[in-house]
Protein backbone atom coordinates (compact mmCIF):
# COMPACT_ATOMS: atom_id res chain seq x y z
CA UNK A 1 0.00 0.00 0.00
CA UNK A 2 1.27 3.76 -1.20
CA UNK A 3 1.62 6.21 1.67
CA UNK A 4 2.66 9.81 1.54
CA UNK A 5 4.84 9.24 4.61
CA UNK A 6 7.29 6.75 4.93
CA UNK A 7 9.84 5.72 7.95
CA UNK A 8 13.09 4.63 7.08
CA UNK A 9 16.03 3.48 9.01
CA UNK A 10 19.30 4.67 8.42
CA UNK A 11 21.85 1.90 7.29
CA UNK A 12 25.20 3.37 7.26
CA UNK A 13 27.39 6.22 7.84
CA UNK A 14 27.47 8.74 4.72
CA UNK A 15 25.47 10.83 6.14
CA UNK A 16 27.11 11.30 9.53
CA UNK A 17 26.92 13.22 11.68
CA UNK A 18 23.53 14.80 10.44
CA UNK A 19 21.71 11.22 10.42
CA UNK A 20 23.27 8.37 12.27
CA UNK A 21 23.39 4.67 11.31
CA UNK A 22 20.21 3.11 13.30
CA UNK A 23 18.25 6.71 12.94
CA UNK A 24 14.71 6.58 12.10
CA UNK A 25 13.32 8.66 9.54
CA UNK A 26 9.69 10.07 8.18
CA UNK A 27 10.10 10.90 4.51
CA UNK A 28 7.44 12.84 2.35
CA UNK A 29 7.32 10.88 -0.72
CA UNK A 30 4.82 14.05 -2.08
CA UNK A 31 7.03 17.28 -1.26
CA UNK A 32 8.18 17.18 -4.86
CA UNK A 33 5.16 16.70 -6.42
CA UNK A 34 4.55 20.66 -6.88
CA UNK A 35 7.91 21.58 -6.61
CA UNK A 36 11.12 21.11 -7.38
CA UNK A 37 14.07 19.87 -4.20
CA UNK A 38 15.95 22.73 -3.27
CA UNK A 39 19.78 22.80 -1.81
CA UNK A 40 20.34 21.33 1.07
CA UNK A 41 17.45 18.76 0.81
CA UNK A 42 18.01 15.54 2.62
CA UNK A 43 16.35 13.18 0.19
CA UNK A 44 15.74 9.23 -0.30
CA UNK A 45 16.22 8.35 -4.12
CA UNK A 46 16.52 5.41 -6.35
CA UNK A 47 18.96 4.41 -9.00
CA UNK A 48 19.09 1.48 -11.26
CA UNK A 49 21.41 -1.21 -10.63
CA UNK A 50 20.87 -0.97 -6.56
CA UNK A 51 18.63 -4.05 -6.29
CA UNK A 52 15.61 -1.48 -5.43
CA UNK A 53 17.56 0.06 -2.69
CA UNK A 54 16.72 3.35 -1.09
CA UNK A 55 19.28 5.53 -0.74
CA UNK A 56 19.98 8.59 1.43
CA UNK A 57 21.61 11.37 0.10
CA UNK A 58 21.49 15.75 0.18
CA UNK A 59 21.12 17.82 -2.79
CA UNK A 60 24.40 19.63 -3.07
CA UNK A 61 23.54 21.26 -6.96
CA UNK A 62 21.21 21.74 -9.20
CA UNK A 63 22.66 21.54 -12.76
CA UNK A 64 21.97 23.81 -16.00
CA UNK A 65 19.70 20.97 -17.30
CA UNK A 66 17.73 20.57 -14.41
CA UNK A 67 19.11 16.96 -12.77
CA UNK A 68 20.76 16.90 -9.04
CA UNK A 69 23.90 16.62 -7.71
CA UNK A 70 23.69 14.82 -4.45
CA UNK A 71 26.32 13.76 -2.10
CA UNK A 72 26.93 11.84 1.20
CA UNK A 73 27.81 13.87 4.04
CA UNK A 74 30.37 12.15 5.03
CA UNK A 75 32.56 12.44 1.62
CA UNK A 76 34.87 9.13 2.29
CA UNK A 77 31.96 6.66 2.68
CA UNK A 78 29.40 7.81 0.06
CA UNK A 79 29.00 6.26 -3.59
CA UNK A 80 27.00 9.04 -4.68
CA UNK A 81 26.71 11.82 -7.85
CA UNK A 82 30.63 12.22 -7.69
CA UNK A 83 30.32 8.48 -8.94
CA UNK A 84 26.95 8.05 -10.94
CA UNK A 85 26.58 11.56 -12.02
CA UNK A 86 23.35 14.25 -11.58
CA UNK A 87 20.48 12.50 -11.06
CA UNK A 88 16.95 13.24 -12.99
CA UNK A 89 14.07 13.94 -10.60
CA UNK A 90 12.04 10.92 -11.05
CA UNK A 91 14.74 9.38 -8.83
CA UNK A 92 13.95 11.33 -5.80
CA UNK A 93 10.82 9.40 -3.99
CA UNK A 94 11.23 11.70 -1.30
CA UNK A 95 12.19 14.60 1.37
CA UNK A 96 13.41 13.70 5.06
CA UNK A 97 11.41 15.61 6.98
CA UNK A 98 12.11 14.22 10.69
CA UNK A 99 14.08 12.12 12.53
CA UNK A 100 13.29 10.80 15.74
CA UNK B 1 7.27 6.04 22.66
CA UNK B 2 3.84 5.37 20.52
CA UNK B 3 6.46 5.98 16.82
CA UNK B 4 9.16 3.52 19.08
CA UNK B 5 6.20 0.63 19.46
CA UNK B 6 4.73 1.36 15.50
CA UNK B 7 8.32 0.45 14.87
CA UNK B 8 8.48 -2.67 16.84
CA UNK B 9 5.43 -3.71 15.17
CA UNK B 10 5.86 -2.71 11.84
CA UNK B 11 9.66 -2.18 11.22
CA UNK B 12 10.83 1.02 8.72
CA UNK B 13 12.39 -0.10 5.56
CA UNK B 14 16.10 0.29 5.43
CA UNK B 15 17.33 3.45 3.64
CA UNK B 16 21.32 2.89 2.80
CA UNK B 17 23.94 5.99 4.21
CA UNK B 18 26.35 3.79 1.95
CA UNK B 19 26.75 1.54 -0.99
CA UNK B 20 27.38 -2.02 -1.84
CA UNK B 21 29.27 -1.65 -4.73
CA UNK B 22 31.66 0.20 -4.24
CA UNK B 23 31.42 -1.24 -0.78
CA UNK B 24 34.43 1.15 0.52
CA UNK B 25 36.80 -1.38 1.62
CA UNK B 26 39.86 -0.64 -0.10
CA UNK B 27 43.28 -1.63 0.62
CA UNK B 28 46.78 -1.32 -1.46
CA UNK B 29 48.53 -4.05 0.44
CA UNK B 30 47.44 -6.47 -2.03
CA UNK B 31 49.20 -4.60 -4.85
CA UNK B 32 52.44 -4.53 -2.71
CA UNK B 33 52.29 -8.31 -1.78
CA UNK B 34 52.07 -8.96 -5.68
CA UNK B 35 54.80 -6.27 -6.56
CA UNK B 36 57.16 -8.41 -3.76
CA UNK B 37 56.12 -11.55 -5.50
CA UNK B 38 57.05 -10.23 -8.87
CA UNK B 39 60.66 -8.85 -7.86
CA UNK B 40 61.34 -12.32 -5.84
CA UNK B 41 60.28 -14.30 -9.10
CA UNK B 42 62.82 -12.49 -11.00
CA UNK B 43 65.26 -12.57 -8.40
CA UNK B 44 64.53 -16.68 -8.35
CA UNK B 45 65.05 -16.88 -12.36
CA UNK B 46 68.06 -14.82 -12.01
CA UNK B 47 69.45 -17.84 -10.10
CA UNK B 48 68.30 -20.52 -12.55
CA UNK B 49 71.49 -22.10 -13.68
CA UNK B 50 72.80 -25.03 -15.22
CA UNK B 51 75.77 -26.95 -14.48
CA UNK B 52 77.41 -26.70 -17.91
CA UNK B 53 76.79 -25.65 -21.35
CA UNK B 54 75.32 -28.82 -22.20
CA UNK B 55 73.05 -30.32 -19.14
CA UNK B 56 71.88 -33.68 -20.17
CA UNK B 57 68.34 -34.27 -20.54
CA UNK B 58 67.04 -34.30 -17.08
CA UNK B 59 68.39 -31.13 -15.97
CA UNK B 60 67.02 -29.82 -18.78
CA UNK B 61 63.81 -30.25 -18.23
CA UNK B 62 64.08 -29.08 -14.62
CA UNK B 63 65.25 -26.01 -15.81
CA UNK B 64 62.44 -25.43 -18.13
CA UNK B 65 59.81 -26.69 -15.28
CA UNK B 66 61.41 -24.00 -12.73
CA UNK B 67 61.70 -21.75 -15.53
CA UNK B 68 58.16 -21.93 -16.25
CA UNK B 69 56.83 -21.73 -12.81
CA UNK B 70 58.24 -18.71 -12.18
CA UNK B 71 57.56 -17.14 -14.97
CA UNK B 72 53.89 -18.21 -14.81
CA UNK B 73 53.71 -16.59 -11.11
CA UNK B 74 55.69 -13.51 -11.74
CA UNK B 75 53.54 -13.04 -14.63
CA UNK B 76 50.22 -13.42 -13.02
CA UNK B 77 51.33 -11.30 -10.19
CA UNK B 78 52.35 -8.44 -12.10
CA UNK B 79 49.04 -8.64 -13.41
CA UNK B 80 47.42 -8.90 -10.00
CA UNK B 81 49.69 -5.39 -9.18
CA UNK B 82 47.43 -4.17 -12.43
CA UNK B 83 44.49 -5.16 -10.96
CA UNK B 84 44.34 -3.96 -7.82
CA UNK B 85 46.12 -0.31 -8.48
CA UNK B 86 43.16 -0.13 -11.32
CA UNK B 87 40.37 -0.65 -8.47
CA UNK B 88 41.68 1.42 -5.98
CA UNK B 89 42.45 4.05 -8.93
CA UNK B 90 39.00 3.95 -10.59
CA UNK B 91 36.58 2.88 -8.15
CA UNK B 92 38.19 4.46 -5.01
CA UNK B 93 40.25 8.15 -5.58
CA UNK B 94 37.98 11.05 -6.40
CA UNK B 95 38.46 13.90 -8.26
CA UNK B 96 39.81 15.65 -5.10
CA UNK B 97 42.28 12.89 -4.54
CA UNK B 98 43.98 13.42 -7.56
CA UNK B 99 44.27 17.54 -7.53
CA UNK B 100 45.59 17.00 -4.17
CA UNK B 101 48.00 14.59 -5.08
CA UNK B 102 48.37 16.11 -8.92
CA UNK B 103 50.93 12.75 -10.10
CA UNK B 104 48.48 10.35 -8.94
CA UNK B 105 47.53 9.96 -12.39
CA UNK B 106 51.28 9.53 -13.79
CA UNK B 107 51.77 7.56 -10.98
CA UNK B 108 49.08 4.68 -11.94
CA UNK B 109 50.52 5.17 -15.52
CA UNK B 110 53.78 4.45 -14.39
CA UNK B 111 52.49 1.36 -12.86
CA UNK B 112 50.79 -0.13 -15.51
CA UNK B 113 53.76 0.20 -17.57
CA UNK B 114 56.01 -1.52 -15.40
CA UNK B 115 53.85 -3.76 -14.27
CA UNK B 116 53.85 -4.76 -18.26
CA UNK B 117 57.37 -4.69 -18.49
CA UNK B 118 57.98 -7.05 -15.79
CA UNK B 119 55.78 -9.64 -17.00
CA UNK B 120 57.26 -9.22 -20.56
CA UNK B 121 61.01 -9.06 -19.27
CA UNK B 122 62.94 -10.82 -16.44
CA UNK B 123 64.63 -7.78 -15.17
CA UNK B 124 65.11 -6.99 -11.70
CA UNK B 125 65.79 -3.36 -11.98
CA UNK B 126 62.24 -2.37 -13.32
CA UNK B 127 60.40 -4.93 -11.18
CA UNK B 128 62.45 -2.90 -8.51
CA UNK B 129 61.16 0.23 -9.92
CA UNK B 130 57.13 -0.93 -10.01
CA UNK B 131 57.27 -2.07 -6.45
CA UNK B 132 58.93 1.52 -5.41
CA UNK B 133 55.81 3.05 -7.65
CA UNK B 134 53.00 0.90 -5.70
CA UNK B 135 54.62 2.02 -2.36
CA UNK B 136 54.21 5.59 -3.43
CA UNK B 137 50.64 5.04 -4.52
CA UNK B 138 50.13 3.26 -1.22
CA UNK B 139 51.18 6.59 0.55
CA UNK B 140 48.85 8.60 -0.71
CA UNK B 141 46.08 5.99 -0.54
CA UNK B 142 46.44 6.26 2.99
CA UNK B 143 47.14 10.08 3.09
CA UNK B 144 43.76 10.78 1.31
CA UNK B 145 41.98 8.27 4.41
CA UNK B 146 44.01 10.90 6.95
CA UNK B 147 46.23 7.99 8.32
CA UNK B 148 49.84 8.49 8.35
CA UNK B 149 51.79 5.96 6.29
CA UNK B 150 54.63 4.20 7.00
CA UNK B 151 57.25 1.69 5.48
CA UNK B 152 57.72 -1.19 7.71
CA UNK B 153 60.39 -3.79 6.99
CA UNK B 154 58.64 -6.29 5.50
CA UNK B 155 59.67 -9.88 6.53
CA UNK B 156 59.87 -11.12 2.65
CA UNK B 157 63.51 -12.88 1.21
CA UNK B 158 62.81 -9.56 -1.15
CA UNK B 159 63.54 -7.57 2.53
CA UNK B 160 62.00 -4.68 0.98
CA UNK B 161 59.55 -2.12 2.92
CA UNK B 162 55.43 -2.48 3.10
CA UNK B 163 53.92 1.06 3.39
CA UNK B 164 51.11 0.86 5.99
CA UNK B 165 49.08 3.39 7.96
CA UNK B 166 50.03 4.41 11.28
Amino acid sequence: MWFPLSRYKVVGHSMEPTLKDGDTLWVNRLSYLFSSPKLDDIVTIQLQGQRGKVLLKKIKKVTKDSKYFVEGLNKTDSYDSRHFGPIDKNKILGKVIKKY
Amino acid sequence: MFLKTIDKIFPPQPVYAHCDIPCGIYDPYQAQVAAHTVVRMVTLLDEVNASSPEPDFDERKRIISRVARLTSVKEEHAEMVKREVRIIWGDYFKPEHAEKFPNLHQLVFDIMKLASKARQEVNLEASRQLLGKVQEFAEIFWKTKDKEPVRVKSTYPTEGELVLPK
